[in-house]
């Protein structure tokens, strides 16, 4: 059972045996945010506590989100991770180095769509349905909405959003990026990305080099070959381009458009 | 089927933990056990590298305790052994994503299908290290012949004598060298042993084998005649109850002159 | 016969020494080897050391609460006898598994 503890204004902590969620979405202002988040904290002992916040559509600046960073380190409570849709708070959050997702917060979720990865690899028939899917157009996601990031992705960083993902940087490995439509790259993919990630197959993930551990693209996955490619470590300064698309049922890697 | 759980632990970081976990989790499948290790290092793991499955995990077991997949779907085989499985710690969550009592189910169900759960502990004796014990009836720990390794390894064993569940356990002393022990410049073998007044399971003697193993993604078991695979071996061997005994790295070797001398001895006396 | 074998044996044992000290002589750096191995013994220094500072940890006290304590039981047996206060010596002792505190509390006179 989780337990829920809103104030009058409509925010909201949920607390389940896992993780606690506060839920900001519905406060309009930074100040309020601040007001509202030191009520919850009056009321709550959230000491030493790991929390997730949900800021809806308000747009914080990587100011603002480092100070209520600073708030609440006060307290002793630490950001584990931010849900927002809003372009600027994403960055903001990223570049003060917090985790970012931009689907909307549910505690305990469940997620069907993407059960068995490994197991659809060689399921030809879903293939085939996939693959008329892309043809008929029915899984069209609207594109507009893109994410874009100015900064190196490190290990144990990991980027969600709903639309599209541009980073100007490399991707370290132990990094991931979960994009709902196409992720572009300026610079090294080293770590997993996702590209339509709620079952576009016609996503793309593009690269100066795709050095990826493991690359996936709707519920398809490539992985990295086992055995080192010498050929590809020693050119260290060639770059060629590279485009990852499904074609035949299969991740591909292009070198050449 | 009940398997054994056993924790690998240390305290101390950089002794070896990882890299015996996927040293005995393999030599006990090359034995013909089913074993399946789990990296319990929630973000910071490191067991895929050394067993070079980095670009098989899809699941890891935080995406099993959120039941966004089934145990089943988020364990990945290794490369040559069917018998051996991995369960991979997430790299993007921290160590307060599992608790202990979600470790303890985990464990038993995968002590249902393995003989062997081998779990690799993190670090320290925070959240992640009462995790990685939570399911443990059994503990190896590992330590290395020097002072801080040695005291680290004095409080876990205190932690673990006051934990009900864990019926025995056990040391491994790595990163040995027998000459700086001969020369009295390392802690030897029966010091560390006496000092923690410890139960002996085995010592790996320093091996730079081990670097060149990690290299490929290839745990040292797999390679031929090396000093540390054997004494790996070995070990997995006493694990299922073999009678192995363990080398003596403390007397040197005789040299040259006592031979010659125990040739006079003998020649005299006879 | 044996008497005269293990005369022998002794003989050909002390040969053998003086032949390797020889040795070691000629061989200059064989013997600063052994010379650094002897005057400094690091393992020990390492045995020493950690049976030590376990002790401290095994029994969870802090130096500071040792100091605590001494100074505790010092004034407490203070007034019963008068005690050589510097010459107090307060340390903790292992035996095998079990670990003891062991003062040793010279009385210079009664009250």
């Amino acid at each position: 059972m989780n337990e829920v503890l809103s104030t009058k204004n409509g925010a909201s902590a949920s607390f389940s045996t896992e993780e606690i969620l506060i839920d900001l979405s519905s406060i309009g202002s930074f100040e309020n945010i601040l007001f509202e988040l030191t009520n919850i904290i009056e009321q709550s002992n959230l000491r030493g506590k790991n929390v997730k916040i949900n800021f809806g559509d308000l747009s914080l600046t990587q100011n603002m989100v480092s100070s209520l960073q600073s708030v609440l380190k006060g307290f002793d409570i630490s950001i584990k991770m931010i849900f927002s849709s809003s372009i600027e708070t994403k960055i903001a959050a990223m570049e003060v180095g917090l985790t970012v997702s931009g689907e909307k917060p549910e505690i305990k979720q469940q997620t069907a769509a993407s059960d068995s990865i490994i197991e659809t690899q060689k399921d030809e028939d879903k293939l085939v349905d996939a693959m008329n899917n892309v043809l008929a157009g029915s899984h069209e996601i609207v594109k507009e909405n893109t994410l874009f990031i100015k900064q190196n992705l490190r290990s144990g960083q990991k980027l969600e959003h709903d639309g599209n993902i541009v980073i100007i940087g490399d991707c370290k490995a132990g990094s991931e990026i979960i994009a709902t439509g196409d992720i572009t790259i300026w610079g090294i993919l080293g770590g997993i990305a996702h590209a339509g990630s709620k079952g576009d197959y016609k996503a793309k993930i593009r690269a100066f080099r795709i050095n990826a551990i493991q690359l996936r693209i709707a519920d398809l996955l490539a992985r990295k070959p086992d055995a080192i490619e010498m050929e590809k470590m020693d050119k260290h300064n060639l770059f060629t381009p590279e485009e990852a698309k499904i074609t035949n049922g299969e991740i591909v890697i292009y070198t050449e458009y | 089927m009940s398997g054994r759980v056993i924790v690998v632990t240390s305290g101390k970081g950089g002794v070896g933990k990882t890299t015996s976990t996927a040293n005995i989790g393999t030599a006990l499948a090359k034995n013909g056990a089913k074993v399946v290790m789990i990296d319990t290092d929630i973000g910071l793991r490191n067991l895929d590298l050394l067993m070079g499955l980095e670009n098989r995990i899809v699941y890891t077991l935080i995406d099993v305790i959120e039941e966004k997949c089934k145990l089943q779907q988020a364990l990945v085989k290794d490369k040559k052994n069917p018998n051996l499985a991995l369960l991979a710690a997430a790299q993007t969550r921290d160590k307060s994503a599992a608790s202990p009592e979600q470790m303890v189910e985990i464990c038993k169900q995968l002590k249902e299908d393995f003989d062997f759960v081998m779990v690799d502990c993190p670090a320290g004796i925070e959240q992640g290290f009462q995790n990685a014990i939570a399911g443990a009836t059994e503990a190896i720990i590992i330590t290395t012949p020097e002072m801080s390794a040695v005291r680290d390894a004095d409080r876990i064993i205190g932690l673990l004598e006051s934990k009900e569940d864990i019926l025995n356990y056990k040391l491994v002393l790595n990163r040995v060298r027998p000459k700086m022990i001969q020369s009295n410049d390392m802690l030897g073998v029966t010091d560390v042993t006496d000092i923690l007044s410890v139960k002996l399971l085995g010592v790996i003697p320093e091996d730079e084998n081990i670097i060149i193993s990690t290299n490929r993604g290839e745990p040292i078991v797999n390679m031929e005649n090396t000093k540390a695979g054997t004494a790996y071996m070995n070990i997995a061997r006493r694990i299922m109850g073999e009678e192995i005994e363990i080398p003596d790295f403390e007397t040197p070797p005789p040299t040259f002159i006592d031979k010659v001398k125990n040739f006079f001895l003998a020649t005299a006396s006879s | 016969m044996k008497l005269l074998d293990k005369k022998l044996a002794d003989k050909i044992n002390d040969m053998i020494s003086e032949i390797v000290t020889t040795c070691n002589k000629i061989l200059s750096t064989d013997t600063k080897v052994e010379a650094n191995n002897t005057s400094f013994n690091s393992k020990d220094d390492a045995c020493n050391r950690l049976k030590l500072v376990l002790m401290h940890d095994r029994s969870q006290l802090s130096p500071g609460q040792m100091q605590q304590m001494r100074d505790e039981l010092v004034e407490v047996i203070s007034r019963y006898v008068e005690i050589d206060r510097d010459a107090l010596d307060l340390c903790l002792e292992a035996e095998s598994n079990t670990i003891a505190l062991v003062a040793n509390i010279p009385i210079l006179r009664h009250k």
